[in-house]
């Protein structure tokens, strides 16, 4: 291992990502030339420091400002509010699961509702056998002369007048 | 939405309680339609964002100012996001993208203001340390954000990713649209070059 390789891996060698073979390759190294040891205490003591570095911290009208341009930008209207008090997502999941049953309601009402009415079908058909067909037939046929001869009565009545 | 986050910040709610609510848990009630789950990931996030926006202005107002274009981004493109990458990776590629096209826009050199003038740090982390150790320790910091704002931008990025913000090797690889060995391998770099600019400070 030359010195440019055992500048690259200083940083995998403090944080333990390496395996067995280069491990050893650089420690050996490391014991070989123990005037470059210092150099990787520096690293980690770098590394130490900016661990250890102050947060710094928003000051403290952020949240004020933040709100102050969302409400500017009109984008507190846009959120979506939950429905009912259920939240979106879940209010589409009962609309859906509502409409399937209401489909599924339907389609057996209308299936039962066919059966229904092919009964009734069936009934007046047995009512309309012919005889009593013909028996209407002719009652509707004394009703039509009774009315041919009312209004030839009445225009008589009228031609005179 | 102005009620919405002061009452964030204010009560303990099942997302801030101890079983808190994964970003992609969050991310999905959101685009349900819950309010609250954003202001709890705008909660999460905008510190961490402001930390990684900052690097690529030194400019606290712009960095600000972007991180809040890439929460109004959250807003409006929720629905953009698919659970195939986790959120982190995600949110730090619109604010990624975003303070490119501003630098891009602008056109805007770096300012020479280092971060101790322009964005003074508010909360320090220090874990137990002693008065000597913590005074010693901010020094350092102050020297790492100057030396920080030295090297590459591309080196400087992806150590930021890596070592303020820690997130992994894929994640950093994902949001830069780098491959990751090539991430690994400026990682590596922009340590060095820092650490060698480290030693040079504690000499003085």
């Amino acid at each position: 291992m030359d010195y440019n390789k055992f500048e690259d891996r200083i940083s995998r060698w403090i944080e333990n990502d390496m395996d067995v073979k280069e491990r050893k390759e650089f420690e050996k190294f490391l014991s070989d030339h123990p005037e470059y040891q210092s150099k990787v205490e520096e690293v980690r003591n770098t590394i130490s420091v900016m661990n250890q570095a102050p947060i710094l911290k928003v000051s403290s009208d952020f949240d004020a400002n933040l709100n102050q341009r969302l409400k500017t930008l009109g984008l507190n209207e846009n959120i979506k509010k939950s429905i009912f008090g259920f939240s979106n997502q879940n209010f589409a999941y009962l609309t859906l699961t509502l409409g399937a049953i209401f489909v599924l309601t339907s389609f057996l009402i209308q299936s039962n509702s066919t059966y229904m009415f092919a009964d009734k079908e069936l009934d007046s058909k047995e009512i309309l056998i012919p005889s009593d067909s013909l028996e209407i037939k002719d009652e509707m046929d004394e009703m039509k002369d009774v009315d041919l001869l009312n209004n030839i009565d009445g225009s008589f009545v009228n031609d005179e007048q | 939405m102005n009620q919405n986050l002061q009452i964030l910040s204010a009560e303990s709610s099942e997302m801030n309680s101890p079983f808190k609510l994964t970003d992609e848990k969050l991310i999905a009630r959101f685009q349900d339609g819950d309010i609250n789950a954003y202001n709890e990931l705008v909660n999460r996030y905008k510190d961490r964002l402001l930390n990684f926006v900052f690097r690529y202005f030194n400019n606290r107002e712009q960095a600000e100012d972007v991180v809040q274009e890439t929460l109004i981004k959250l807003y409006t493109h929720a629905s953009y996001y698919k659970p195939i990458a986790k959120f982190s990776t995600w949110i730090y590629t619109i604010a990624k993208n975003n303070a490119l096209t501003e630098l891009r826009k602008n056109k805007r050199k770096r300012t020479d203001s280092l971060w101790t003038n322009e964005g003074k740090p508010i909360d320090i982390k220090m874990k137990g340390d002693s008065l000597e150790k913590t005074v010693h320790n901010e020094i350092a910091v102050e020297a790492l954000n100057k030396y920080l704002d030295e090297i590459p931008e591309n080196f400087r990025i992806a150590v930021v990713l890596r070592d303020f913000q820690e997130l992994s090797y894929e994640e950093i690889s994902k949001i830069l649209e780098i491959p990751i060995g090539t991430i690994k391998s400026r990682i590596n770099r922009g340590r060095i070059q820092l650490s060698e600019k480290m030693k040079h400070f504690k000499e003085q």
